[in-house]
This record gives structure tokens, sequence and C-alpha cells, in this order.
């Protein structure tokens, strides 16, 4: 079946009260884990996996394809308001969103982040309707090799998530990567840094890490501080001051636009998902800003390339997991296992064995996407209100919600100590003025980079010319060499881009 | 108003009392609350799903739910781990696979005894796996690719879900049956395997039947052999290795295990439960569809069968180098 006729299909479908219900339960669902920190798509889907047996196949996958996506939108929400990530995803988010809720543009911010979301959510789909067997095709061949050139391009954009120095931000990765290498190694099975602590062992939860140090350290800088920013209070229904000016629009089309392509095929990548493409658009636009110093100060494109970019990445996940069977990530893993529940098996014939189950999928997220925008448009006077709540409430819920977030994960009390002890360093860190991105960055590659080394020089009986000889990992350590020396370059042909004071995020 | 507090106190601390002695009469009345089992793999994986097969029939027969629980990391370790300090009240168990509870513990430290830790309630399913190559590959079959490796004189690649791991393990015994050295690429799932032979990037895999059984219908990939005795009826046209003319059967298996101190009519009250999951019909349909065959074994039968493997696995993992240092 053509796209067309398969898209106007589905959406005959998708418009069936069972499927539509659904696919807004979900993508309320969705939204409401999203917003929720620690709690994430997985939390919601996995908790939501002993109805979907019960369920057709396609109504379950388009409720949990509400839930992967509509995540993706509520994780601003509360990156932006009290700077704590709702989502791994939208950890980035924070450095500017929150920015600007303290410059009183809250709204505007919120709206951003929903309307990149959205353009970024339809384009990805269209590439799903249009580009998913080739990209498909594409994706299969990415192997170590090229996971570990996608991670060292990523880690060496940590350069440009903060406007501290560069010592420290390169000290944070390096200290991210030294973090991430607890528990066993992948190879021999050995232990590292476990100290024979079968906790330890099972390595440390990312989601924590990152709550405690953004979430937590947040909460304790609110409650530590004689000085309270004026956060100006918008007036609920003066539309005007709550969606971004003429002036915000401007700055944030490309990004969105930018954040949305990119978004999509980084997170059709294998590994990337919705996290990766985010940190990407952040770098990119910053460099590619001709006042790049405005960044971490409240910069609109700081929010709507990278919450375009987490979108599309969640849908270009979804392009693997449908075309090939692969899931790479757990979110997809779940869909997966559902589909062979039912006995569907996802391959590149999936369109055309199953093109009723397919379309109708697809077309759901079309109208999920919809959906989410005008669920979202309205709640954002009602978000930006729950600023005006006094920072003795505000502080109890948010630790509350960190705490069940982190908690719902593995259900380990670990966790939530290692939740707080991230929050007292995550406190240190905001005090001495020491980036906390880079850090994060550098957790969450650190492993997939040192693994896939390993896997590659195993696969090439160590030689390390593997990184050489296969196109896109040539490709991306050459992208790499180039980011790490340009500013070198530039400074002595007299023109560099130097970062700008010592600006927290 | 500090003589009402202290009566509120005392009524407080009366009521927990009561309430903590109406535990006593718990194994009359069991199950008197909701069954939480412990997964030690992730969501959306095999044994994932095997085990929330399982639940649905035993809780209805239970009449409560079977709640499945995710504890996920060191290769299934650290669910086995909190599956042996949990209370011994029957309310929670573990779904445990092959590979923590025979393998792991000589392949790292782990702080729990396979044995002394836990009372083996029942085995529910057989696991087997299958090797997977790419579909244009110059061999289709096991002995063919043996030839094809001893020719070109290199040794395959294969990829499996870890170090340690029931695959690893039956990839090393394999490589033995057919005389054909062969170099591991560890990765973090079977689905990586998957898409790495596919991808090129290895040569073969050792993963679980559904992972594989896609790709496989699809002719992206061959599944040059199962290890099982009898061929499965999820990918009946496979030939196992025996079949191939190579001495080796090697099969993994599901079953419940409870900790330490549980009394035993529940144990017995759940073994007899399991069995009559076993026949419910979804089950067996569902089990044949990721490619778990029923095989149930009695308590004290399952706890002979750990303690065999267990100390055969040692054995083999000495020998080859693998030990926890």
């Amino acid at each position: 079946m053509d796209p067309i006729h398969g898209l106007l299909y589905g959406l005959s479908r998708a418009i069936e009260p069972q499927i539509l219900i659904l696919g807004f339960l979900g993508c309320l669902w969705g939204t409401m884990v999203g917003v929720l920190p620690g709690i994430g798509p997985v939390a919601g889907i996995t908790i939501l996996m002993p109805f979907t047996f019960g369920m057709d196949l396609t109504p379950a996958m388009v409720m949990m394809a509400g839930i992967y996506y509509g995540a993706m939108y509520g994780g601003s929400t509360t990156s932006i308001l009290v700077a704590v990530p709702g989502e791994t995803s939208s950890i980035v988010t924070i450095l500017d969103g929150h920015q600007m809720a303290k410059q009183g543009r809250a709204g505007a911010a919120l709206a951003l982040s929903a309307i990149g979301s959205f353009v970024a959510g339809t384009f990805g789909i269209l590439g799903l309707t249009f580009l998913a067997p080739p990209l498909a095709e594409l994706a299969i061949g990415f192997g170590p090799p090229e996971y570990f050139a996608l991670a060292l391009v990523g880690l060496s954009m940590s350069s440009f998530l903060s406007n501290a120095s560069l010592a420290k931000g390169l000290a944070m990765a390096v200290i991210g990567l030294i973090i991430g290498t607890v528990g066993l190694d992948i190879v021999s099975g050995q232990p590292r840094f476990t100290f024979n602590n079968m906790e330890l062992a099972g390595g440390l939860e990312i989601v924590s890490i990152l709550i405690g140090l953004y979430g937590i350290s947040e909460v304790m800088e609110m409650m530590a501080s004689k000085i309270r920013p004026q956060i100006q209070h918008e007036k609920l229904w003066n539309l005007r001051r709550l969606l971004p000016n003429k002036l915000e629009w401007r700055l944030s089309i490309w990004p969105i636009i930018r954040g949305s392509v990119m978004g999509f095929f980084v997170g059709a990548l294998p590994g990337a998902g919705g996290t990766v493409p985010s940190f990407i658009s952040y770098a990119m636009e910053k460099r590619m800003s001709k006042t790049p110093e405005r960044f971490g100060k409240g910069a609109p494109e700081g929010v709507a390339g990278p919450e375009s970019a987490n979108n599309s990445g969640a849908v270009g996940a979804m392009v693997v997991l449908l075309t090939l069977g692969l899931p790479y990530n757990v979110v997809t893993a779940v869909m997966l296992s559902a589909m062979i529940a039912h006995g569907i098996f996802p391959s590149p014939l999936l369109m055309v064995r199953s093109p009723d189950f397919f379309w109708t999928v697809v077309a759901s997220m079309y109208i999920g996407n919809f959906m989410l925008l005008i669920l979202n448009l309205p709640l954002i006077g009602v978000w930006a209100s729950l600023l005006r709540l006094p920072y003795r409430w505000m502080t109890v819920f948010i630790v509350l919600f960190c705490i069940i977030g982190v908690y719902s994960i593995e259900y380990r009390s670990f966790d939530l100590l290692l939740m707080a002890l991230f929050g007292g360093i995550g406190y240190v860190m905001k005090r001495v003025d020491l980036p906390a991105a880079p850090l994060a960055l550098a957790i969450v590659l650190g492993p997939i980079m040192e693994k896939s080394l390993t896997q590659s020089l195993i696969m090439s009986d160590g030689s390390p010319f593997i990184f050489v000889t296969r196109p896109f990992a040539a490709a991306s350590m050459v992208l790499f060499f180039v980011l790490m020396f340009l500013p070198l370059i530039q400074r002595k042909l007299g023109r560099r881009i130097a970062p700008v004071g010592e600006v927290e995020m | 108003m500090k003589k009402n507090w202290g009566k509120t106190l005392v009524g407080i601390l009366a009521l927990m009392f009561i309430a903590d002695f109406g535990g006593q009469s718990q194994a009359a009345s069991y199950p008197a609350r909701d069954i939480t089992m412990i997964i030690e793999w992730g969501a959306g994986g095999t044994s994932d799903l095997s085990c929330r097969q399982l639940a649905e029939p035993m809780g209805k027969i239970l009449g409560k739910t079977i709640i499945p629980l995710n504890v996920v990391g060191g290769s299934g370790a650290i669910g086995m781990n909190q599956g042996a300090h949990v209370r011994p009240d029957g309310y929670t168990l573990t779904f445990a696979t092959s590979g923590p509870t025979v393998i792991q513990p000589w392949v790292q430290k782990v702080t729990y005894d396979p044995i002394k830790d836990f009372i083996p309630v029942a085995q529910v399913f057989g696991e087997y796996l299958v090797v997977v190559g790419k579909s244009d590959a110059p061999y289709k079959n096991l002995r063919e690719m043996a030839d094809y490796f001893k020719k070109v004189g290199k040794s395959p690649k294969f990829a499996t879900p870890g170090a340690g791991s029931n695959n690893h393990l039956s990839m090393v015994l394999l490589s033995k049956a057919i005389g054909l050295p062969m170099t591991h690429v560890p990765f973090s799932s079977s689905a990586e395997g998957v898409t790495a032979v596919i991808g090129g990037n290895v040569d073969i895999a050792s993963t679980e039947p559904p992972s594989a059984v896609g790709p496989f219908k699809e002719g992206r990939a061959n599944i040059l052999a199962v290890l099982s005795a009898k061929r499965l009826d999820l990918i009946k046209e496979v030939p196992t290795v025996k079949e191939q003319g190579f001495d080796l059967v090697f099969g993994g298996w599901n079953g419940i295990l409870a900790p330490k101190g549980t009394p035993k009519d529940i144990i017995d009250r759940l073994a007899d439960v399991a069995k009559k999951a076993l026949d419910n019909e979804t089950l067996i349909k569902n089990s044949a569809t990721v490619g778990r065959p029923i095989e149930f074994l009695s308590g004290p039968e399952f706890g002979e069968r750990i303690k065999r493997e267990l100390a055969r696995n040692g054995d083999i993992i000495k020998a080859e180098g693998l030990a926890a240092k």
C-alpha cells in the first residue's frame, strides 16, 4: 500500500472511538508521567503492560506510542519551571528554559517547547511514513565502531554545554566517565569500583544520579537562598504575555526546524532515543548562533531546538522498532514484547504484511501529536501559575515527586541514597561554579563509549583502524577532531568564539 | 491534653500489636494479599514475558494478583540477591532463570547462595538457545560454518548478551563440540546480538528464539541450529545440534524459587498452583510463541537439578578461565 493510501486508510481507522480514546489516554498518561520527575515513559508503559495483554494489538500499540511521545512533551514542564528534569531528554531544557522562567517568560518557554514538539513530532511521523524502510536499512549496519564514534562526538559537545571555563567542563566530563565505570565490566564480567557491594555491582542508576544532581540540588538551593528571585507572575488570562513574542518566535524557527530534522535521524540510530538528540541540538544551536553568550541566560533557541529534537528522536526510535523489530531502548523493547505476544513480528515487510496495524499506528501518531498540542497549550497557564507557590510548599512537592519517581525505577532504596548523595554533590557544585551538564552527559555516554570501544577492538582483532575504514565511523571521527580543534585553529587565525563569563545553569 | 495523648499512643501501639499477631495465621489464609514475583531481567525481555505469562493463570487460581517486579542488573544477580533476602512469608517469590542461579555464582562474587538461600518451588519452562548467522553467509548450517572458517583460517566472532551468560556458556560448549575456536564479543542484550549479525558486525550470535525469529522468517537472518534435544515448535525447520552430528544438548530453565524459611505448606501450595497453571491453554500457546516449552519439575527434582548443574558449571567455567578472581 503506498504511503498516501495507507495514511488515509490509517486515519479512517484511527478516528474510531476505541482507538481515539486509547490514544488520548496514552498521551494524557504520558504527559503526566513525563512531568513527574524520575518517572519516565518506561515506568508508564510497564505499569500498563498487563492491561495491554487483554487488548487487541493495534489499540495497545497506539496507547503505548502515545505514552512514549507524550512523555517527551511533559518532560520539559518541570525543567522550565523548577529546573528539575522530568525526563533525561529534558535536562538540556533546564539550561535556558529555567532562566526564561526566572525572567517571567515561563509561558513563552512552555509554549515554544509544546509547539516545537508538535512540529518535530509531525516531521518525525512524516519521516516514519515515507522514509522508514531505507532508513532502517542504513541503521542496521550500525555497529560498535559507529556507536563509539557517535558517543565520542557527543562527548565533545560537552564543552558547549556550559559557559564555565573549558577546564572545569572537561574535569566534570572526566569525572562523569569515571562514575560511569562503576559496575561490572562488560567483557570480563569483573567488578569495578564495587567494593564488594552487590548494589554497586549493578552500576549506578543514571536517572537517580541526574534527578539528584539537578532536582535535589535545585531544591537545596531554593531552601538556602535568602534572595528569592523575582519571578514575575503572568496574568493567567493575558494570552499575549503567555505566548512567545515576535523576537522569540523569530529566534526559534530555525532551531525548531533543525532540531526536528536532526532529532529524527539521530533518534533512528541505535541507542539514541530522545536524549542524545536534545544534547546535540543544544550544542548545535549554540555553535551556530551569532551571539552564543546568550545561551545559559534564557535564549529561546536553547529551549526550542532541544525540545523539538527529543520529540522527533522518539519517533525516530520507533522507526527501527517497526521496520526491523529491533528495540534500542527499554520503551521500544516493551512495545516489541507486546507485539510478539500478539503474534506480530516487526520487519520491513510489516508495512506489507500487516498494513492495517502499521498505518493505524502511524495515523494515530499524527492524531496523538495534535491532541498533545491541544492538551498542553491551555495547560501552560496552569503550569505557569504553579510558580506562585511559596517556596516552602514547592520544595516539598518537588522532593516528594523525585522520591516517588526514582524509587519507582527499581524499587531500591539504594537509588534514593544515590539521589540524595548527588543532590548534595550538585549543590556543592553549584556553589563552586562547576558545571553539571558535562558531568551528566559523560555519565550517560561514558558506558556506551567504553563498551563500544571494547567491542570494536574485539571485532577488529585489536586493530584501531576499524574506526577509519568504516564510512560512518570515519566521518564521525573527522567531525570529532574538527570540533575539538576548531577553536584552536580559529584562535590561531585570529577569530575565536570565546566563552563568556562564569554563568551557571 | 497529655493524658489524651498517652491513651492515644497506647491505643495505636495496641492496634499495631494486634495487627502483627494477625500475621501469625498467615499460612492458613495464604494468600491473603497480592504476591510479588521478582524477575531478574528487564521489562520486555523474554524472561519478563514468560514470567508474566505464568503469573496470570497462577494468580487466577490463587484468587489474588501476582505482581511481576523487574529487578535488573548484574546479569540477573541483583534480582537473585533481592529474592534471597526477603521475608520468607510466601509473598515475595523469585522467577529464577538458570543463568543467575547456576552460572553467575561462579563468574562473579555474589552475595547469595543459590542452594542455601532458596527453596525450590517448581521448574516451569525450558529455555533453549539458537545460533544465528547472516542469511547471505557462505554457510547454512554448523558443519558448513566449521568448514568455512577452517578454510579461511579465522575464528568466527559470536555475540552474546553478556559475559558469563547462559548464551556465553553455550557457545563455549558448542565451540568444543564442533572443534572450532570462536571469539566472544559481548553485548548487552540478545536484540543487540541479532542486529550485530544482520549488520555484518559479528559472524554469529547466540540468542533466545524470540529475538531471532522475526528476522529469520523475513529471510534476513539464518538460524543455524537450536541447542535443544528436540526441534522447537516455534522454528520447526531448524535442526538441532545433535541432528547435525555434534554432541551437545544445552538447555536453561525458568523456575520459581522462594526464600529459605518459607513454610512448607506454602511451598507445596505454590507448586501445586504452578502445575495447574501450566495446563492453561493460553499459557501453552504463548509459551510456544516465545520458544520456551513447558517443562515441569517438582520442587525436590528442581532442587536436584540446580545442585547438579551448579557443580557441572563450576568445572566448565574454571576450565575456561572465566571464574571470578
